[in-house]
């Protein structure tokens, strides 16, 4: 297989090539991955895809556009750039608009497992069996998925400047159902090699079956312990309505006028670092900017949000690297969130509760309320009572409606273990230790 | 080739759509380009049945070499999905189609000039502005065109235009710590059809910035929404997410047979309950339409190859149908599928997607709807929404709620919430406004699958009313 980050560079340098003389910038991004997806104990889905995608955007002025084509033939990208000068023609001038940035030194993120881009339906296929006999064994269904592949990115513009990525994932995803219950466990790794199928498998098949015959308990009030991935499903949404530059500038967010304001509890430090040992990506931004690493919250006091140059600009500050494709109307993003661990382990959390209900994941999260961050979910897969620190009974799934701000202040104990999720739509990834919550607000309950 | 090489190497079934796709986008925000976009994607996807088991690779390199190695690529994948399968894959039978088919438009949105769509977003954007406490306006324009070629090994070649338009704004008004928004003609972007241009000119999109503005603002100051069970009537545009969510998802075959189990879930509609579970009140009567112009999920046929049909899911409350594929058709014996299987560019493989489901519009006056109401809440315009993974359990935020007091709407409330139960929710449905009220919403943005993709649809609705339904959220 070729170096996919040199024939990306190389993809991106030819782009730059036909700017003729237009201020322009180039995005390219490729892929190859495969995903093998699983339900009732057979394969139900098997497929695997190239992508490119070769984004052109020329400047004049104050006044940009942007053409996206996968066709990087000289015509394809001629007729792109043609485009891209024919709109720009159109426009009035958009203060917001920044000229090119320059180079500027980028640490590499090395996060490329040649062995995991090169896996193929036959090792996926042996994985997935596993885990669906080891299911069988326990009387339960199986469903899930099992995927690997690579994806890089390059960005150059007509300043000079060119930086490019490459990085793989796998993930294993397994549910374990029977008729009244279900269990669930996932992990992703740059190394498909290090992804434990059969530990996974055994999660989910134990959660299964201690989730038979759950029974009904009253919305209201409870502690709770959240399982690392459903704290990720709460850090997700702060990274889309919290820790962004743009919403920080307009005043829509939980951030917004209080830097320096104790925010959470003193046990919360959350960052954004592509460099962690557990996350990857590239260490660049859209524009090509270095990405920095970035405390966001210290000992529960707000400390930053991430910035592009156009929110930098606004608040006077400078760019953490943290741009989209410009110009953007989501802002800058933080893609690679941290809340960083504490010092229990999960067995500790549980002993030391009275009464309390320990949560797996949450399943259709979605935002009520930005300021104070109010979301609604529900549990999904495992949910259970807890009662004098043991795990008492399984329970019917429950709909939270929950500030998050509110529950980062109210943080009694959390965990040394931390697991990474990835974003299910687009990039990002979050790593999370489980959390203890005192006062976690669940406002219904469902039939199951 | 593709097909020829696929059956040379042993697959049973193979089917090749050739895709070209473009868009173009428009977003201006706060006076600047939030986006001016064109692209261009083209690329392949084959599909094959191989000692029973499906295999699917996609490529965006159009040359004869790639099409063999991808080609290979699925024969290899199906034959590895072989070794975990319960049951071959058996297709539901479908007559071969050789037809043209193309979205019917009036106006090429992609010929319009530029100029023209800027200047609109511009004068909406100066409009909506006016107040300083609007922090956020953001006016948008997309179009889509698709081009689809499909061929099967079964004799099917249908080579189809599908074009999708859509525009619309929204303020975000910020005053403290309070938050509000509000979007014309619907939230998360506007109103999309399967319409040239005159789609745009048909929303009348300037006049309607001045109230949606206003609205905005007023919001900042208004009440917090009852805690209680009361008397809902919802807008037309929420029942239609409402459609989509709880009875949308709730009825692909895909999901009741457990393979979305691992991701989007399962669904409560059950094999057992087809023809025999109310769903709803008597009143309730739903339907799916792939021929229904300006549809989002309109076609000649789906990426099967399956013609366009109509047909029922509920009627007159009662549950009594699914939306299939040829292989969820074929895996229970059904004569033929309902044509629902879609697939997000050439890149992705075809799994069952909602259709246009629509709620049968009904005999009342909407105003007399809300005369009739003694004490209620009228909610409008989606803001939130999140139902469990069996599609029981919903709970929606809208921009904008009125209290109804005397059968008179009253005063503003903010972040109007509701939650219910689905069965429970459709069942005490006691009165749907008339077709005067009735409109085909577009939803551009529904996500299943994995990898993940999205697909647009449309449900058509008019305002509808609950009885006793919990408003606001419990402490």
């Amino acid at each position: 297989m070729k170096d996919p980050q040199a024939e990306i560079e190389s993809v991106t340098r030819k782009a730059l090539e036909h700017a003729d003389g237009s201020e322009a910038e180039v995005i390219v991004g490729a892929s190859e991955s495969a995903t093998t997806r699983f339900s009732e104990s057979s394969i139900s889905q098997n497929v695997s895809r190239r992508d490119l995608a070769i984004t052109v955007r020329v400047l004049k002025g104050k006044c940009t556009a942007r053409v996206t084509t996968n066709d990087a033939d000289s015509a394809g990208l001629e007729r792109a750039f043609a485009t891209a000068r024919d709109l720009v023609k159109y426009q009035r001038q958009s203060p917001d608009v920044m000229p090119l940035p320059n180079r500027e030194a980028v640490q590499p993120n090395p996060a490329y497992e040649a062995s995991t881009a090169e896996v193929g339906a036959e090792v996926r296929a042996e994985a997935v069996l596993r885990a669906v006999a080891a299911c069988k064994r326990a009387g339960l269904r199986a469903a899930g998925i099992c995927s690997s592949g690579w994806s890089g990115v390059g960005v150059g513009n007509t300043t000079g400047l060119i930086v490019s990525h490459k990085d793989t994932s796998a993930t294993f995803s397994v549910s374990a159902q029977s008729d009244d219950s279900s269990g669930w466990a996932e992990a992703s790794s740059r190394d498909f090699g290090e992804i434990d199928v059969d530990e996974l498998a055994s999660v989910a098949i134990e959660k299964a079956q201690a989730s038979r015959k759950a029974q009904s308990i009253e919305p209201g009030r409870y502690v709770v312990l959240l399982e690392p991935a459903a704290v990720a499903d709460l850090l997700q949404f702060m990274a889309w309505f919290g820790f962004g530059g743009l919403g920080f500038a307009e005043g829509r967010t939980f951030m917004a006028g209080k830097l320096g304001q104790k925010v959470f509890g003193e046990n919360i430090t959350i960052k954004d670092d592509a460099f962690h040992p557990q996350q990857r990506g590239m260490p660049f931004d859209f524009e090509g900017l270095p990405r920095r690493p970035v405390t966001l919250i210290e000992d529960g006091v707000a400390k930053a949000v991430v910035h592009d140059r156009v929110t930098a600009r606004r608040v006077k500050t400078e760019t953490t690297g943290h741009a989209l494709p410009q110009p953007s109307t989501e802002g800058p993003f933080p893609l690679n969130l941290i809340l960083c661990p504490g010092n229990s382990t999960r067995e500790e959390m549980i002993a030391s509760t009275e009464r309390g209900i320990l949560v797996t994941r949450f399943h259709y999260t979605n935002l009520v309320e930005p300021i104070e961050l109010v979301l609604t979910g529900m549990t999904r897969d495992g949910t259970f009572l807890i009662e004098k620190g043991k795990v008492a009974r399984p329970l019917k799934n429950l709909r939270f409606t929950q500030s998050v701000v509110e529950a980062l202040g109210n943080v009694e104990q959390i965990s040394v273990d931390e697991k990474t999720m990835l974003s299910d739509w687009g990039p990002g990834a979050y790593t999370a230790p489980a959390l203890k919550i005192r006062n976690f607000n669940f406002s219904s309950g469902t039939g199951f | 080739m593709a097909l020829s090489e696929a059956k040379k190497l042993g697959a049973t079934y193979a089917d090749i759509r050739l895709i070209t796709t473009e868009h173009e986008r428009v977003v201006i925000r706060n006076g600047n380009i939030g986006s001016l976009d064109s692209s261009v994607s083209r690329g392949f996807g084959v599909r094959v049945i191989c000692d029973g088991a499906w295999g699917f690779a996609a490529s965006p390199q159009m040359e004869e070499a790639e099409v063999r190695r991808v080609t290979a690529l699925a024969v290899e994948i199906a034959r590895a999905s072989s070794r975990a399968k319960e049951k071959d894959v058996v297709l539901a039978p479908e007559p071969p189609a050789q037809e043209i088919w193309m979205t019917p438009f009036v106006e090429d949105p992609f010929k319009v000039p530029m100029g023209e769509k800027l200047d609109l977003c511009y004068a909406v954007d100066e409009v909506l502005r006016k107040s300083p406490k609007i922090q956020v306006a953001e006016s948008s324009m997309l179009f889509e065109r698709e081009h689809c070629i499909l061929a099967t090994s079964e004799g099917t070649f249908a080579d189809q235009v599908l074009l999708h338009s859509g525009a619309g704004y929204a303020a975000t008004a910020v005053e403290g710590s309070e938050v509000q928004v509000r979007s014309y003609p619907n939230s998360f972007g506007g109103q999309y059809m399967a319409l040239g241009y005159e789609l745009v000119r048909s929303l009348h999109l300037l006049r309607e910035a001045e109230r949606v503005r206003e609205e905005a603002v007023a919001l900042l100051a208004a009440k917090p929404c009852p805690k209680r069970k009361t008397t809902l009537i919802l807008d037309g545009s929420q029942v239609a997410l409402q459609i989509h969510e709880s009875v949308g998802h709730a009825t692909e075959l895909d999901r009741v047979l457990g393979m979305e189990a691992n991701f989007a879930g399962t669904s409560f509609v059950t094999l057992e309950k087809e023809g025999k579970f109310r769903y709803g009140s008597d009143r309730v009567n739903l339907y799916c339409d792939s021929t229904i112009p300006g549809g989002l999920a309109t076609f000649g046929f789906d990426d099967d190859g399956v013609r366009a049909q109509r047909w029922d899911i509920v009627k007159n409350g009662m549950f009594v149908g699914y939306q299939t594929s040829r292989e969820i058709a074929g895996r229970l014996g059904r004569p033929r599928s309902t044509g629902n299987s879609r697939a997000e560019g050439w890149s992705h493989i075809p799994i069952i997607r909602n259709g246009n489901l629509s709620l049968e519009p009904g005999d009342a006056d909407f105003n007399k709807m809300i005369a009739e109401v003694d004490d209620g809440v009228y909610m409008e315009t989606n803001k939130s929404w999140s139902i469990d993974q069996q599609r029981l359990n919903f709970q929606f935020t809208c921009e904008l709620g009125r209290e109804i007091r005397g059968g008179k709407l009253q005063d503003l409330v903010k972040n109007p919430t509701y939650q219910s139960i689905t069965p429970d929710f459709w069942g005490a449905c006691d009165a749907i406004a008339g077709p005067a009220w009735w409109t085909l919403w577009g939803v551009i943005n529904c996500g299943k699958g994995q990898p993940g993709q999205i697909a647009a649809m449309s449900h058509g609705a008019s305002p509808a009313r609950f009885r006793d339904i919990q408003v606001g959220v419990p402490d």
